[in-house]
């Protein structure tokens, strides 16, 4: 009787559990982002419950007269490990196809070569950009943007100093292979919408 | 109670796991109540599995093409005096979008008073929705502050739009957002297509009317994702008949510019097909959204 008790107890408050994490609100990341003038909040915007090593697609209907510029952020337990085709549904030519991260062997990432990590203004400069986005549509279209959330990588980095071959004190990734396969894990993954009207005589 | 802790740490951690297992199951399959759907033009390897998520326009968004060749006329209104009248729960979600679309079309157009009493008729709507909490004191606080303002108004619209649609993914209503959508799209197109007084060629609010083609495809699509909770289905049998007179549109090739980018280094898409609308297409489209707006709000 008293296992029973234990068991219903237990049940009780595991169930509160999923309860817990499914409190997770992706759609209050949007509420802080801020556009600066002249592009303004596109309410098409979007932060989604997502899951490792599932796919997703967001469709995108576009007016020709605006220019909108798309942002994405991830949550960081995916570790940028995304990919992201950017279709246009009027031409079927793919616009985008792009990681969410370089490879860590590959240093740091320049612009147009990953969709989440920033990359410096200028060699040199201390200025960091988010990736965005820029497309005018020349007539009425819809973007497919589809996301494909990588498998949970059991490779973590951990941060470690070192002296580098200038004599100056880098911070370095080093690998690290946790035992056992990839999990499931749930993040937010957020496109971000903002436009501005078409400057005239822009193409 | 004295726990004993084998028992209960055992039963813990296996209840967890069932729980869990339950909880992942439900998300891998289907997270946000969307559908799954394999597409075979993707690039993606293998598509075993998708969720698909329709991104649509606020009212807002689309009177922002519109209103400064418009002319305000509330006889386009829904009157607010019929939202008491509203009692299935159909009937509440699409004209919950419709009023929505009603205080865009006032806020965006400078009508204060208007937009007010509007966003009076959302809130009495609201507590039939489970949305109170939107129409809180921190929002009647800002519309005192900002209603001789029209921007301020403008982004009021938007904002409450936002948090209605936030409040509801947060409680996981998401054939409610469709609904709601569904309402709003259908009573901007209502307004805009009556304020036009003549057809002409040249007239870029048909062209948008026109070019809304796109947004309707996902307007439906969206729908079709739940269209067996209730009332969607009746939602999209009332619209059908506006994806028939879309389809009598012609597509024609234009001119194409050539750039793949604008000077300001943007991507050109889009392609070189437009959708072009005659006076009989127009006629049509007319008609029909205006028939359907009179399902909507009519209460049958």
């Amino acid at each position: 009787m008293k296992a029973l008790k234990n068991i219903i107890l237990g049940m009780a408050i595991s169930a509160m559990l999923p309860i817990a994490s499914n409190a997770q609100n992706c759609a209050d990341f949007l509420s802080y982002r801020k556009p600066v003038h002249p592009w303004r909040y596109n309410t098409a915007s979007k932060s989604a419950t997502c899951f490792s090593g599932k796919k997703y697609e967001f469709v995108l209907p576009l007016a020709k007269g605006n220019e909108y510029r798309i942002q994405f952020f991830a949550s960081p337990v995916f570790n940028d490990e995304v990919q992201v085709k950017i279709v246009d549904l009027n031409t079927n030519q793919v616009v985008i196809d792009l990681p969410g991260r370089m490879p860590e062997e590959q240093g740091e990432p320049k612009k147009g070569q990953t969709v989440l990590q920033d990359y410096r203004e200028k060699e040199g400069s201390t200025n960091l950009i988010h990736p965005f986005f820029d497309f005018a549509p020349a007539q009425p279209t819809s973007l497919k943007i589809m996301i494909e959330v990588k498998e949970h990588s059991n490779v973590t980095y951990v941060e470690q100093t070192d002296w580098d071959e200038n004599g100056e004190l880098v911070v370095k990734k080093i690998p690290v292979t946790k035992e056992g396969g990839p999990e499931t894990v749930k993040g937010c993954f957020t496109v971000y919408v903002i436009d501005k009207p078409v400057d005239g005589g822009a193409f | 109670m004295k726990l004993n802790y084998k028992s209960f740490g055992l039963s813990t951690v296996l209840s967890a796991a069932v729980l869990l297992g339950f909880q992942s199951c439900n998300g891998n399959s289907n997270p946000s109540g969307g559908n799954q759907q394999s597409n075979s033009n993707s690039g993606f390897e293998e598509q075993d599995e998708l969720t698909t998520y329709y991104l649509l326009p606020s009212p807002e968004d689309i009177f922002a093409f519109s209103s400064e060749k418009l002319k305000f006329s509330s006889s386009l209104l829904n009157p607010t005096d019929k939202a008491a009248t509203y009692e299935d729960s159909k009937s509440k979600e699409t004209n919950f979008g419709v009023y929505c679309a009603d205080m865009a079309y006032c806020a965006v157009n400078g009508q204060n008073q208007e937009s007010i009493k509007y966003l009076g008729t959302l809130k009495e709507l609201s507590s039939k929705l489970g949305l109170e909490s939107v129409f809180g004191k921190e929002l009647g606080d800002r519309i005192d502050r900002y209603m001789q303002n029209k921007d301020s108004l403008k982004v009021i619209a938007n904002e409450t739009y936002l948090e209605i649609k936030k409040a509801l993914e947060i409680q996981g209503k998401n054939s409610t957002i469709a609904q709601i959508s569904a309402g709003g799209w259908l009573e901007c197109m209502y307004i805009i297509i009556n304020s036009i007084d003549s057809f002409s060629n040249s007239d870029v609010n048909i062209q948008q009317i026109a070019d809304e083609k796109n947004v309707f495809e996902s307007l439906m699509a969206y729908l079709e994702q739940f269209k067996n909770k209730p009332g969607i289905q009746e939602t999209i049998d009332q619209l059908k008949p506006l994806g028939e007179a879309y389809k009598k549109l012609s597509v024609v090739v234009v001119e194409d510019a050539g750039n793949q980018t604008t000077d300001n280094g943007a991507i050109v898409i889009g392609g070189n097909k437009k959708i072009e609308i005659s006076e009989e297409n127009f006629n049509a489209l007319k008609k029909c959204i205006t028939d359907i707006r009179q399902e909507f709000t009519s209460n049958k």
